[in-house]
Order: C-alpha cells, then sequence, then structure tokens
C-alpha cells in the first residue's frame, strides 16, 4: 500500500470517510505523505530547505509521476514548505482518487445545503478503519513494525493527530513517538517532519 | 553572416504562480487590521470615555501623536517580521531581539494585556446594548445578561472556528467608516458657541499631566495594527505588503480617530466637551450628532457600535486563545493549551481558557455592581493598551538588539535597523514613564488612590513572575528553554514530548 493511501485511512473515519482533522491539516499531512513516498524511494532529497530532484525514473505510480513531472518542470528549487502548500491544496482529493482507482473508496455525490457536494465513502469500513487500530495498537505496546507505519506515526505527530491516537494511553507512547521521529527517521524525514508541523501551527496562529 | 537569436523567455514557475494565487494582498491585510481595531467602537466608545475619565481636551492631538509614534515604531517591526517568522506576537522578537528571559517576562505581560483588552470589551457591549434595546425596544435585559450572550456566541464561534464572512466584515467594516465620516461632517458643521476652535489641538495638552493616561487611551484604540506581521509568510510581496499594509491601518484609523475627536470638540466646544463628555459618556457621539441626522442615521450608529463590538471581541478571543496556543506549543505555558479542534483545527484550549476568563470576569463585575462602561471597559481595554505600550517599548530594544547582533546578516537599512525604533523608544518610553507615574489619571480616581498603584504594579509582577519562570526553564528543563521564541516551528521539539 502506498504510504499516503495508508495515511489517508488512519486519518479518516472508517465508516463515514470524513477526515479526523481540519481539512488544511489533513491536506498538508497527505502532502507530506505524497513527498516521503519519492523521498523514500529515492526520487528527492532535501538540502536542508529546499527540495532537490535526484532522479528523475519514472515511479511506479501515476500519481506519483505526476507529482515528480511537476517537481521536474520548475526552472528554480522551492523550499519544502512551498511544496506542502502547494500540493496540500490538492492532496486529498488525488489520494482518494488514487484510491478509488484500486477500489478502497467510492465517490458518492448527495445533494446537502442546496448544493450538490462530492464524498468519497470506504468501500469496506471495516477494512479502511484496520489501519488506525493497528497503529493506535503498535504505539500502546511500543511495536510498530513496518516502516510505513513509523512513518506514519510521525506524521501523526506533524498533524496532531496523534492526540486521537494517544487518548488515553500512556507516557512511555509519547516517548517512544518520539523515538521514532529522532532515532529511526532519516535526515530527510526529520526535516518533513518538523517542517509539516511548523505549517499546520502556522496556519492556527495565522487563524488560516 | 551572424544570426541574431532570441533567448527563450524564461521558464515561469508554475509554483510560485499558483502560491502566489493564495497570498494576501494590502486591502485583506489590512481589513484583518482594521476588524481587530473596531474603529467605530473606539470613536463611540473609546474617544468619548476617554475625553471623561482622563480630561484631557487634547486627544484629537494625541491621537496624531501616537499615530506618528507608532508607525515609527512599525519601521523596525515590519522589517523584523521579514526575519522572524512563525511569529504570533510581540514576544517572540523580544526573545530574538533581547533573550528568553526578558521574552518570556515579556509574554506574560503579552497575555495579560490582550486578556485584558478582549474581556474589557464584554462592558462596552453589554451596557450599549442594554442602552440601545431598552430606548428602542423598552427591553429591560440588565448590561450583564448582554454581556454573556456575547461571550456565549464568541466562545463558541471561537471553538468551532466560525469566523464572519471576509466580505460581511468587509462590507460592515466600510459602514463603519461610512458613518463616522457623515458624523464628522455633520458635527463640523454645526459648531457650538465657540466656533472652529483650535484649542483641542494646542501642544500644551502634551505636557498636562494626564497626557500619559491620554496617550493609553489612544493607543487602545490602535490595538490590532500589529495583526499585520502574522501574515508575513503569506504575504504577496514579503518586503512590501505588509509595510503597506501596516502604514496604510495606522493612517487610517489615524485620521479617523484624530478627526472624529477632533469633531466632537468642535460641536460640543473645547470647553465643554470634558463635561459633556463625563454627561453622556458612550452616547456623546450620537448626543452631538442625532440634532442634525436622522433616526436612521442614529440608529444605524448604535446597531453598528454594538456589530463593531462583537467583531472586536471575537478578533480578541480568536488572539488571545492563538498567544495561548503559541505559548503552549512552546511548552512555555502548559503543552495542553496547544491543543486543537481535531477537526475545526480551532486552538480549543486557548479558546476555552479565554471563555473561562470572560464568565468569571463579567459574574465577579456584575455581583459587584461595578459600571460597566467604567470601570470594565475603560479600565480593562486601557489596561490592555499598558500591557501592549511596554510590549512596543521592549520590541523597539529588541529590533536594535536583533539588528545589531543575529540580524545583522540581513543587512537593514541604519534607518530601519536603528533609527527609527530609537524615536520611536523615545516617545513610547515618555508616555510609558508619565502613565506609569500618572495612573490615577487613567482610572479616574483621586491621586495616591490603591487602584492606582495596583494596577501598574500588578503588570510588573506578573512580567517578573514571567522572567523567573524562565530562568527556572534555563536550568530545569533546557529543552523547553531553547525553544522560547521559535513560534510555530517550535512543534519539533514540544509536540513530541506532550
Amino acid at each position: 500500500m502506498h504510504l499516503a493511501d495508508l495515511f489517508y485511512k488512519i486519518a479518516h473515519h472508517g465508516g463515514s470517510g470524513t477526515s479526523r482533522l481540519h481539512p488544511t491539516t489533513t491536506g498538508y499531512g497527505l502532502a507530506a505523505a505524497l513527498l516521503a513516498e519519492l523521498m523514500v524511494s529515492g526520487h528527492l532529497d532535501t538540502d536542508g530547505e529546499n527540495v532537490i530532484v535526484v532522479s528523475r525514473q519514472p515511479p511506479g505510480n501515476a500519481l506519483s509521476h505526476a507529482i515528480l513531472d511537476v517537481l521536474t518542470a520548475e526552472p528554480q528549487y522551492h523550499p519544502l514548505k512551498d511544496w506542502l502548500r502547494f500540493f496540500g491544496r490538492t492532496a486529498a482529493t488525488d489520494v482518494a482518487n488514487r484510491m478509488i482507482r484500486t477500489g478502497e473508496i467510492d465517490v458518492v455525490t448527495e445533494r446537502r445545503r442546496f448544493r450538490t457536494q462530492t464524498f468519497y465513502r470506504p468501500v469496506d469500513a471495516g477494512q479502511f478503519e484496520g489501519p488506525y487500530g493497528t497503529l493506535r495498537i503498535a504505539l500502546l505496546t511500543q511495536k510498530i513494525a513496518t516502516w510505513d507505519f513509523g512513518w506514519c506515526a510521525a506524521l501523526s505527530v506533524a498533524t496532531g493527530l496523534h492526540h486521537q491516537l494517544l487518548a488515553d494511553t500512556n507516557p512511555q507512547a509519547r516517548e517512544y513517538l518520539d523515538w521514532i521521529i529522532t532515532k529511526q527517521l532519516p535526515p530527510y524525514g526529520r526535516h518533513l517532519i518538523d517542517v509539516t508541523a511548523a505549517i499546520v501551527g502556522g496556519a492556527v496562529i495565522a487563524h488560516r | 553572416m551572424s544570426t541574431v537569436t532570441t533567448p527563450p523567455p524564461p521558464r515561469v514557475s508554475h509554483v510560485a504562480k499558483q502560491l502566489a494565487k493564495d497570498r494576501l494582498g494590502v486591502p485583506m491585510i489590512v481589513g484583518h487590521a482594521l476588524s481587530g481595531s473596531a474603529p467605530l467602537t473606539v470613536v463611540a466608545a473609546g474617544t468619548t470615555t476617554g475625553y471623561a475619565i482622563t480630561g484631557n481636551q487634547g486627544l484629537p492631538l494625541i491621537y496624531a501623536v501616537v499615530a506618528v509614534a507608532l508607525m515609527l515604531f512599525s519601521v523596525g517591526f515590519v522589517a523584523m517580521s521579514r526575519h522572524i517568522v512563525n511569529a504570533g506576537s510581540f514576544y517572540t522578537y523580544i526573545a530574538h531581539g533581547m533573550g528568553s528571559i526578558i521574552g518570556v517576562g515579556a509574554a506574560f505581560i503579552a497575555k495579560l494585556g490582550y486578556n485584558s483588552m478582549q474581556v474589557g470589551l464584554y462592558g462596552g457591549f453589554g451596557a450599549l446594548a442594554a442602552t440601545f434595546a431598552t430606548n428602542r425596544f423598552g427591553a429591560t435585559w440588565a448590561w450583564w445578561a448582554w454581556a454573556l450572550t456575547a461571550w456565549l456566541v464568541v466562545g463558541l464561534c471561537g471553538l468551532l472556528r466560525i469566523d464572519v464572512n471576509g466580505l460581511v466584515l468587509a462590507i460592515v467594516l466600510a459602514c463603519e467608516i461610512a458613518l463616522v465620516f457623515v458624523y464628522d461632517v455633520v458635527m463640523l458643521a454645526h459648531p457650538a458657541a465657540e466656533g472652529y476652535s483650535l484649542s483641542a489641538l494646542s501642544p500644551t495638552h502634551l505636557a498636562a499631566a494626564s497626557f500619559g493616561a491620554a496617550a493609553v487611551t489612544a493607543l487602545a484604540g490602535f490595538v490590532g495594527f500589529e495583526a499585520t506581521t502574522v501574515f508575513s509568510e503569506e504575504a504577496r510581496d514579503p518586503k512590501r505588503t505588509i509595510a503597506r499594509a501596516t502604514y496604510l491601518s495606522l493612517i487610517i484609523v489615524g485620521l479617523l480617530y484624530a478627526g472624529s475627536a477632533f469633531a466632537m470638540t468642535i460641536a460640543a466646544g473645547p470647553s465643554n466637551i470634558i463635561a459633556t463628555a463625563g454627561e453622556k459618556q458612550t452616547e456623546l457621539l450620537f448626543f452631538l450628532a442625532s440634532p442634525h441626522l436622522s433616526t436612521f442615521f442614529i440608529d444605524a450608529g448604535h446597531l453598528l457600535v454594538i456589530t463593531s463590538l462583537f467583531a472586536a471581541l471575537l478578533a480578541f478571543h480568536n488572539t488571545c486563545a492563538r498567544y495561548s496556543f503559541a505559548l503552549g506549543r512552546e511548552r512555555v505555558l502548559p503543552p495542553g493549551l496547544a491543543t486543537t479542534g481535531m477537526r475545526t483545527g480551532a486552538p480549543k484550549a486557548g479558546s476555552l481558557f479565554q471563555s473561562f476568563i470572560g464568565l468569571a470576569v463579567i459574574v465577579g463585575f456584575a455581583i459587584a455592581g461595578l459600571d460597566p462602561v467604567v470601570h470594565l471597559f475603560f479600565w480593562l481595554t486601557t489596561y490592555g493598551g499598558l500591557g501592549v505600550l511596554i510590549l512596543m517599548v521592549l520590541t523597539c530594544g529588541a529590533i536594535i538588539g536583533y539588528f545589531s547582533t543575529a540580524g545583522r546578516e540581513h543587512h537593514e537599512s541604519l534607518w530601519r535597523a536603528l533609527i527609527a525604533p530609537c524615536l520611536a523608544i523615545l516617545v513610547l518610553a515618555y508616555i510609558l514613564a508619565t502613565t506609569v507615574t500618572s495612573y490615577h489619571n487613567l482610572l479616574g480616581v483621586p491621586e495616591g488612590h490603591p487602584a492606582a498603584i495596583l494596577f501598574p504594579a500588578a503588570m510588573l509582577v506578573t512580567g517578573i513572575v514571567g522572567m523567573l519562570w524562565a530562568v527556572w526553564l534555563r536550568f530545569a528543563r533546557p529543552d523547553i528553554y531553547q525553544s522560547i521564541g521559535l513560534g510555530a516551528s517550535a512543534s519539533t521539539i514540544g509536540v513530541r514530548r506532550d
């Protein structure tokens, strides 16, 4: 499963498909996940501020390919925060569309409040909700087994979702989260999490 | 024969172009700043009560002097905002320019000042709403009932991140400014027996014992203009937009406040303005204009003051909530204050904390039988003004400190980095000194009254407590100490450990 798809599931309710977070925050989290996919696959890196294209080999899926195309088409480097803002505008829709193609989400249009709105509903609520529960248990037992759940744990910190995940658990789980970010993520990963968290916080301060 | 070839056009950055569409221009940022300033509230309630309490006829000139001082202050302030990003507050600049210990002291003063400003507005709202409802509809609700109603709505809006639509806000703001202009023209067109006397503009008022009190009253009316720098990362042109928006905000409200205060002296007569203001208080503006305007303009004015107050209440509620969020995120205050509503993204804990303070103050003042206009509105909003004045004086020092040390690499001009902040600090420090040494003028109490000592002393003690807390953090929690002043960027340390 793609990292962004996994984080999408964790950040949305399995039954209704609604986001557990404010839409802007969800967008930033998913944008970070999409960039993380390309960083993990060796296509992207950062120089401490900007995102740099390291490889132009076509990635394995259309969405990552489209993102890489946008990055390579730019005449200049841009800071990571600008990329998060740019992709954050459409990340939720882009990832949802990818999950429609894999059959995990259905698109539903309904008329509400005098206008037609589009919703993304999970096809199988139980299966969709699974990763949220898996991550929660993994944090409780301090046993995250796979790299993608480790990344999702870090993204949950960046977006504040960890408050929901750890609502009634012990401080050891929080220490474990800290260890994942500081000791398990590569340098580009820590930078990505730092900048994502700063942008999410900045959006609250600026009331945007 | 050589062929001249034109170079290909430079590739356009699609990302930059797209992000530019979301960036804020001068009008949007000015709108944000002015909605917090609540111009009609200042003219109808702040200026009128200011005349009554301080007894200084020279408010028109003092508004102008304060506006100029704030523009001088803004030169360095805006320059610093280009380099200190993710900032929600004065204290971030103070921490960068004067060190974290003074920064935390400033943070505590900021919390007290902005909280006072916000809860004080409930008094104005309650009193004005009660008066209007009684006169117009015969309603008999007490001021505190109206205040508590506003408190409930503001609290819910803050918690659920319900904002007044930007277009609605802009229209209401435009109506406020237009109405003030109409009132001013009417008042100027109908002078009192003294005619067009310029005695209110005499510089002698700047040397009066009540100058400090009047200046802080004036300054309280401008609070909100500093919100422009919060958008420094999202401004269309980082070098120009924030500066232009800040100066434009100050010029607009400065002219409005000074002009309206002057028009009131013409309509009432300079020698009568103080007595008339004392008698009519927040009704002064309407009393002076109503003989020459239809009921529609007077009713519209009353309604717009009430909506203006509500907009200011919500704006300052959100400011206080975000302040608590920023301080909780840095763990200068308990990290729980950085909790946001999951679906709303609103600073939930900060909002609830602010609502709790508001409720306690409204209920306390109601039980004590204190006057909502004089004691709650005027005393507390000017107390907020005092807090912001202290922050500005410290920020001037921080600007000079920053650009002479870590900020030297930015090569800001001598005017921005040194001269303008020095000039600003001279004026603002003078205002601060005269205010604190004659605080009884601001409260309208006799000299030597305990309240005149307790109010400024409480602000000082709050700052000292903040500094002592920072010293403790330095030795007991160096991880928190090093994140002071980082703003939203503090999340990398704080969020993982809360």
